[in-house]
């Protein structure tokens, strides 16, 4: 779900939806009371579903137009807990292929207490052993990827790569909705509005 | 043993209070805003229970001509929908100053910086004081009624919030003007942000229901 109140982006096009949501309310109740109750109805049910769903994922470019655009495919991944995982490393493998690919793993460094399951575990630790593992996994499927510890908040992770890394593609990998903090904080909406580029979604479990 | 004697038997030098366990499930920032969501939803939400109970369900409340209660608001009484609409749009347009703001910060443009946030905080502060006027000259006063309680509490509830973010959005400008802030770190421009945005939708909210329907 989203959270309209993420940030101040989201805030303000909460903003501007109320005004969309209201004013055809405001028209029909004027033209006819019967008909503004109507339109109310159809209008919150639209704002339920929207608000009930996740951004849907960018379709990525086919692999014969990223080749064509320039010569190197530089992918920025954004993933913390599902780095190593084989869905993400599927996708990744999938978007480098046909491409001269650069790719950069950025995971967060959660801070010290972060793991409810275990408080004791050193964020900086955890996050090392998770890209050495999905560096050594995608260059052992051939694709030419590094790796880099980020801030323990994604979007100022994602902000400070792509100030040093300048992608052509985003990729950011999460747990399923409803058990990812990154998707209550909405930052696969938050790198569409960041990023001109294409931003993949990938549910990492 | 005392509390520094035992910090020293397990080998912490950490003074104070234990530091504040985090879940990995939900972020501190998120639960806080959804709770602050909660509250003002709720709070909101008497205000206007109170306002569609006198208007719907109770319309005799009002001592004033109950017998035209489907005339809202009850006669001879007349609400400033066309100031009150002028007044939603200077709210309007304060959101998309702000929004302007903390776009020029993130593009590292203090100037849009300062600029936004000071026609922000011009706009709620002509809101607010059109606000002051229409009290005093809207020609009834809560003695005359439930719909003029209702009316004059639900608009106060929300003018109050618009000081707040005004108080809000006055120590980020004069932090703004100081030099603080910068693309990578605006979260005192954000927060004062995100509340105005939402003290706006609540105004829309406002007006939409008390004024025009």
């Amino acid at each position: 779900m989203r959270n309209p109140l993420a940030n101040e982006e989201a805030a303000f096009r909460f903003l501007l939806g109320t005004i969309v949501y209201l004013a055809p309310i405001v028209l029909a109740s004027w033209i006819a009371t019967w008909l503004g109750v109507v339109v109310f109805v159809v209008m919150s049910g639209v704002a339920v579903f929207y608000i009930r769903q996740d951004k849907p994922p960018q379709a990525a470019p086919s692999v014969g137009d990223r080749a064509a655009v320039e010569d190197t495919w530089r992918i920025l991944v954004l993933a913390n807990e599902t780095l190593a995982g084989p869905r993400l490393q599927e996708v990744i493998v999938r978007l480098a292929e046909g491409v001269a690919e650069d790719v950069l793993l950025v995971c967060p460094v959660m801070s010290a207490g972060s793991f409810i399951e275990n408080p004791a575990v050193d964020g900086t630790s955890a996050a090392n052993a998770r890209l050495q593992a999905a560096v050594a996994a995608l260059r052992a499927a051939g694709v030419e990827a590094r790796g880099e510890l980020g801030d323990g908040d994604p979007a100022v992770a994602l902000t400070a790569a792509l100030e040093g890394f300048s992608a052509d593609e985003i990729v950011i990998s999460t747990h399923a909705s409803g058990r990812s903090p990154w998707l209550e904080q909405d930052i696969v909406a938050a790198a569409g509005v960041a990023f001109d580029g294409p931003v993949t979604h990938v549910v990492g479990d | 043993m005392t509390a520094h004697a035992e910090a020293a038997v397990h080998g912490h030098d950490h003074h104070g209070p234990p530091i504040a366990n985090k879940s990995s499930r939900i972020e501190a920032v998120v639960l806080g805003m959804f709770m602050f969501i909660g509250t003002e939803a709720m709070l909101f939400g008497s205000f206007f229970a109170a306002y569609f109970f006198v208007r719907v369900v109770n319309p005799d409340a009002s001592t004033i001509t109950p017998e035209k209660w489907a005339v809202w608001p009850p006669a001879p009484f007349e609400f400033p929908v066309f100031v009150a609409g002028i007044n939603t749009c200077i709210l309007v347009t304060s959101s998309f100053t702000m929004h302007w703001a903390l776009q020029s910060i993130k593009r590292n443009n203090r100037r849009g910086l300062q600029a936004g946030l000071v026609l922000t905080i011009l706009m709620g502060t002509a809101f607010l004081l059109t606000q002051f006027i229409e009290y005093a000259h809207v020609g009834f006063n809560t003695s005359d009624g439930a719909f003029a309680s209702v009316f004059f509490g639900l608009t106060g509830l929300h003018g109050a919030h618009v000081l707040v973010g005004l108080i809000l959005l006055t120590i980020a400008a004069l932090r703004a003007f100081r030099g603080h802030y910068s693309p990578e770190h605006h979260h005192g421009v954000e927060l004062p942000g995100i509340y105005w945005h939402f003290v706006d939708v609540m105004w829309i909210v406002v007006y939409v229901t008390v004024y025009l329907l």
